[in-house]
């Protein structure tokens, strides 16, 4: 513990705003540090996100990916939970210090989330249209009629047909596609200005994965919205993202545009992913080794330098900032 | 039955589900509505093959496996194992059975009792077949620990000390415990991550090379299929719509549903594809013709009265269509 709190004061590079970032961010989350019962969660992770634009937060489990997303709702807000950094947010100068009234009036209805398994997030004692309904009643002051006429409305957009009839559904009597379907329909409700979709499609089908991104994306995009998207699979990454976020044990290793990040990665973890992926003419695959540090036994220097076929004695001393280099942001001492 | 009996044959199999008895309207009596899990399903699996089973939910791979193992009566048809049926196997053809034909849950943690250690849960079936001694018990464990990457202190630990994907090693070392000669994995490698995802795919492989095992392995992913699969099998509601070697049905598929899977996986940096629309129909009651023609792009006049057979079209490749894509 000793060995972590000397590191938390360490700079973690100068570079705030480098480079790659977008002109006009809509969300910028400025070095958050997250700690729960004093274990390093999440270590300052910055990044902005544009007006319109779509993000990806890629890496294995553990790495912080949902915890970010839950942050960014507001939702991690416990006395078990110690908060560092900033989050601006259209405006509003650090929402992590805003309280929970403040935080009523945003979450829902400017920031919106899209949770994973679709069958768990929506309550099965109530209507679709009891759920549907509730933030267009309590946020929007939406009456009886506009409430239904709106329902209706959202559900044909999220491409469920016969809506009127879908309103007095239980979630169980929808297949899982279009329980996602109404699950979009609902974080969509207010029109929010970001959206974040936490695997989305991870409990479905591919078939249904493809309409279903194609859904998220065209509602996005009709409603200048931004998405934060949390993946793991680098190859659906690669097609609705416009910038990639890969995360390492709570930190941020690699960042900046899908091109960039995807097609001439630079960082030992990113090329670590990617050799995972399966594609149709793999002969062998060569995943690295083992897992993710275990959170509170966190190693010393690169957190990925244990798993790392480049580390040297550099990396497994020092922290590698996060740095700008061929128009991302890079946390290695040994890029390329 | 010769030694050169296929380990599985399936010969037609059926499994239907009466949803009710069929009420009475205005009109008389309504038939009884019948789900179709499976419908005149014909496979075979040759000793040391590896076969995908690929397919949305409610293809039938599942309840397929379910046939394979004995745990569901098919309703017609016939089910083999090395030329015996399944179902009426002799008690002592019956456990050599369940000795050599191990299974691999889904849900790695679920299939795991939590109140028993890793010894005891990989132990179980080394004791149940009497394969070692009690004292060589331990012993015999770490191996099967060490064969799937795992160390031996695991033995003394829960399920719930260990990760998504330790206890997915821990079931591939408990399916192996009998010293099996065909594994039947039923998404054995479905929600975990891409890293844990190729570590495991490699497990599988090379146990499958070593131990020369025959494969049964069904999956909702094509590249998982592409990599771990001389053959493939690709499910639609209840059938088989097209078969024959992984990389050749993925390089040139003969089926419009094989190509609007294909379309659907994830490619780097390409456009999302253009989405298959609807969803697979309820299996309650399918109307007369092609089950696929409701989304298929090709289908024609003659796809919804006549429903194509599964039908060889080349050498080792077999589709059910009337309109195959031929290139």
């Amino acid at each position: 513990m000793t060995q972590q709190s000397a590191r938390r004061t360490e700079p973690r590079g100068q570079s705030v705003l480098p480079l790659t970032h977008p002109r006009e961010p809509l969300l910028s989350l400025v070095d958050i540090s997250l700690a729960r019962n004093g274990h390093s969660v999440l270590d300052r992770v910055s990044f902005d996100l544009g007006r319109g634009e779509t993000l990806g937060l890629v890496g294995e489990s553990g790495a912080g990916k949902s915890t970010i997303a839950l942050v960014a709702m507001g939702l991690l807000r416990s006395p078990a939970v110690t908060l560092e950094g900033r989050m601006q947010f259209a405006g509003h100068e650090n929402l992590l210090a805003e309280p929970e009234a403040g935080w009523a009036t945003l979450r829902g209805r400017r920031i919106a989330m899209i949770f994973q398994d679709p069958a768990s997030a929506l309550n099965p004692c109530f209507t679709i249209g009891r759920q549907l309904g509730d933030p267009l009643r309590r946020l929007l002051g939406f009456d009886r009629a506009a409430t239904r006429r709106r329902s209706i409305e959202l559900l044909e957009s999220a491409g469920l047909n016969d809506a009127e009839a879908r309103l007095a559904a239980f979630p169980h009597e929808l297949s899982g596609g279009m329980q996602q379907r109404v699950m979009i329909a609902i974080a969509l409700a207010c029109n929010p200005e970001l959206l974040l979709a936490d695997e989305p499609t991870s409990a479905l089908d591919v078939t249904i994965q493809a309409q279903i991104m194609q859904l998220i994306l065209s509602q996005v995009r009709a409603r200048n919205a931004s998405c934060i998207f949390v993946l793991h699979d680098l190859a659906l990454a690669s097609q609705v993202c416009d910038r990639i976020v890969v995360l390492y044990a709570g930190q941020v290793v690699e960042a900046g545009p899908t091109e960039s990040v995807l097609r001439r990665s630079l960082h030992p973890y990113t090329n670590a992913l990617k050799s995972c992926v399966i594609e149709f003419d793999t002969e062998t695959l060569t995943p690295p080794e083992g897992g993710l540090p275990a959170i509170g036994a966190m190693p010393a220097g690169c957190r990925f330098a244990p798993r790392c076929s480049r580390a040297t004695a550099l990396c497994t001393s020092q922290t590698p900032p996060l740095r700008s280099l061929e128009g991302r942001d890079i946390a290695c001492w040994h890029p390329g | 039955m010769s030694e050169a009996a296929p380990i599985f044959r399936l010969l037609d199999v059926e499994k239907v589900y009466q949803i009710d008895r069929g009420g009475w309207s205005r009109l008389g009596r309504n038939p009884p509505r019948r789900l179709a899990a499976l419908d005149g399903i014909r496979l075979t699996v040759q000793a040391g093959d590896s076969v995908a089973l690929v397919g949305e939910s409610g293809s039938g791979k599942s309840t397929l496996l379910r046939v394979l193992l004995g745990l569901t009566e098919s309703s017609d048809g016939r089910a083999l194992y090395r030329g015996d049926d399944i179902e009426t196997l002799t008690d002592e053809k019956r456990r050599s059975f369940q000795r050599d034909v191990a299974m691999i849950y889904q849900d790695a943690r679920a299939s795991l009792n939590p109140r028993l250690k890793t010894l005891d849960l990989i132990g179980e079936p080394i004791r149940q077949h009497a394969l070692c001694p009690e004292s060589e018990l331990r012993d015999r464990v770490a191996a099967l620990l060490a064969r799937v990457g795992m160390p031996a202190d695991t033995a003394d630990r829960y399920p719930g000390q260990l990760s998504g994907g330790q206890v997915r090693r821990v079931a591939i070392a408990r399916a192996l415990a009998s010293e099996p000669k065909v594994i039947v994995a039923d998404e054995a490698v479905s929600g975990l991550d891409v890293s844990t995802q190729a570590q495991l795919l490699n497990l599988l492989r090379g146990l499958q090379h070593e131990m020369g095992l025959t494969l049964m392995f069904i999956t909702h992913d094509l590249a998982v299929a592409s990599y771990l699969c001389r053959r493939i099998a690709v499910m639609y509601l209840g059938r088989i719509v097209e078969t024959g070697p992984t990389k050749e049905v993925l390089r040139n598929p003969l089926h419009p549903y094989t190509r609007a899977l294909l379309a659907a996986s994830p490619r780097f940096f390409e456009p999302i594809a253009e989405t298959l629309p609807g969803e697979i129909p309820s299996p309650i009651d399918l109307p007369p013709g092609c089950r696929f023609a409701g989304r298929c792009p090709r289908a024609a006049q003659d796809c919804r009265t006549h429903e194509p057979p599964l039908a060889t079209t080349r050498a080792n490749r077999e589709v059910a269509c009337l309109h195959p894509l031929i290139d």
